[in-house]
């Protein structure tokens, strides 16, 4: 029987309709055009962000993103402070319709190229393959991945091959990491990210750090265009899968016991050789007679 | 008691009219679901709005699992009353290790420590503590 990536065409999951939903249970910050912000302290729910398949033309997909948010806020206009802000349940929702291209992951916003996204990845990646996360113009997010296994994922309830990618970068600057179907490439774990430029006075307060232990001095974080688009005003969310009609399970198409097919299917020949082995050789000691 | 010690109480007795003083000293500590981060924060508030600020800030982060692969590290953040951020430190770690630290940085609210041995949810392995004034634990 062949693998899954042998049977399944890229990408086949691609249909009107096909949606996933994710969660994040923490207090948040987003901030509207004016700069007012929105400072959930209290979640009577907890954060969804949900994308899905509005419509397909040719390789274009376009797709409804919604962000809610049901919870406790301070209601913070520029220079006002929890001291003096109204406290109060707010709902927050926000939709977006993104073109994306399926091939090349970038995508339109009311018409305006915003650069990649990362709704889904290229399929079957191996560890150590370069990563391009997003790419704000002139500003790529680049990350590599770093592992692919298989897991038993809580909200699908079967297994699931995964394939994880980490992105660390100085300026702007990028600390997130992210998780893909493998064999579908739909993200399993998205990170959202705002950008934000750390006032002159602050520089010297915000650091990061490489693996080696070496440590920089932080002035910017990057965006990229979802997080950046609903409003979030987080260096980083990393919300996880809650919810997908779409199949990315192993079980429905599982991997066969490779050893097997390898010995097994050499069988026919083997029996051949052999017998015309034999058929020489009992030919060969008759004329000798 | 000094005439000078005298003037100063009295001053910020009545300043405490004026500014929403607070004082607090407090801790807090959690654990993962899987029980593989720990962070732990502590922080002694003596709380003016600036510019009469005094605080003082102490995290402490650490990974109890002993199969990190991938990154793991502890973060420190601190902001202020109008939930700006003031600083963000993190801090790369082995596994059983921990970084345990004191700032003075001014103006701040309310500090959170996280913790992440960057599995996401494969397994849990995140937590975040917040430590400040009534309503942010």
């Amino acid at each position: 029987m062949p693998v899954r990536s042998e049977v399944i065409h890229p990408y086949d999951w691609v249909k009107v309709g096909a949606y996933a939903k994710y969660i994040w249970t923490s207090g948040l910050t987003v901030k509207f055009p004016n700069d007012t912000r929105l400072w959930f302290r209290v979640l009577h729910s907890p954060v969804v962000l949900e994308w899905a398949v509005l419509d397909k033309q040719g390789d274009i997909v376009h797709l409804n993103v919604t962000l809610f948010i049901n919870g406790t806020a301070y209601i913070l206009p520029p220079g006002v402070t929890v001291f003096e802000a109204e406290y109060r349940d707010v709902i927050y929702r926000k939709t977006l319709f993104f073109d994306v291209d399926l091939y090349t992951r970038e995508a339109s916003l009311d018409g305006q190229p915003v650069g990649k996204t990362f709704f889904w990845a290229e399929p079957y990646a191996t560890p150590g393959e370069e990563f391009i996360v997003s790419s704000p113009p002139s500003e790529p997010i680049v990350g590599n991945v770093t592992y692919v296994k298989t897991w038993n994922h809580p909200a699908v309830g079967k297994e699931i091959r995964i394939y994880g990618v980490y992105a660390l970068q100085p300026d702007p600057y990028v600390c997130a990491s992210y998780v893909f179907s493998w064999y579908t490439g739909v993200v399993i774990e998205p990170t959202l990210l705002t950008p934000w430029v750390v006032p002159p006075e602050k520089i010297g307060n915000f650091e990061g750090m490489f693996p080696n232990g070496t440590v920089f001095n932080v002035t910017r974080y990057a965006g990229e265009p979802v997080g950046t688009n609903l409003g979030l005003d987080e260096h980083d969310v990393i919300f996880e899968l809650s919810e997908t009609n779409i199949d990315i399970s192993v079980e429905s198409t599982p991997e066969p016991e490779a050893t097997d097919a390898g010995i097994w299917k050499y069988l026919p020949y083997a029996f051949i050789a052999t017998f015309i082995g034999l058929v020489a050789t009992f030919l060969i000691v008759r004329r000798r007679k | 008691m000094s005439v000078g010690t005298a003037l100063a109480l009295t001053s910020m007795f009545f300043a405490s009219f004026v500014y929403p003083v607070m004082a607090l000293t407090d801790w807090d500590d959690d654990y993962s679901p899987d029980h593989t981060a720990y962070a732990y924060v502590a922080g002694a508030y003596v709380y003016y709005p600036p510019p009469l600020g005094y605080y003082d800030q102490a995290h402490n982060g650490s990974i109890t699992e002993g199969n990190v692969i991938r990154y793991a590290f502890t973060r420190f953040r601190g902001f202020n009353n109008l939930d700006v951020e003031v600083y963000n430190l993190p801090f790369n770690l082995a596994n059983h290790t921990g970084k345990y630290k004191i700032y003075s940085y001014d103006d701040i609210w309310f500090i959170e420590t996280y913790t992440d041995s960057g599995y996401g949810t494969i397994p849990q392995s995140s937590v975040t503590v917040e430590i400040g004034p009534p309503g942010i634990q």
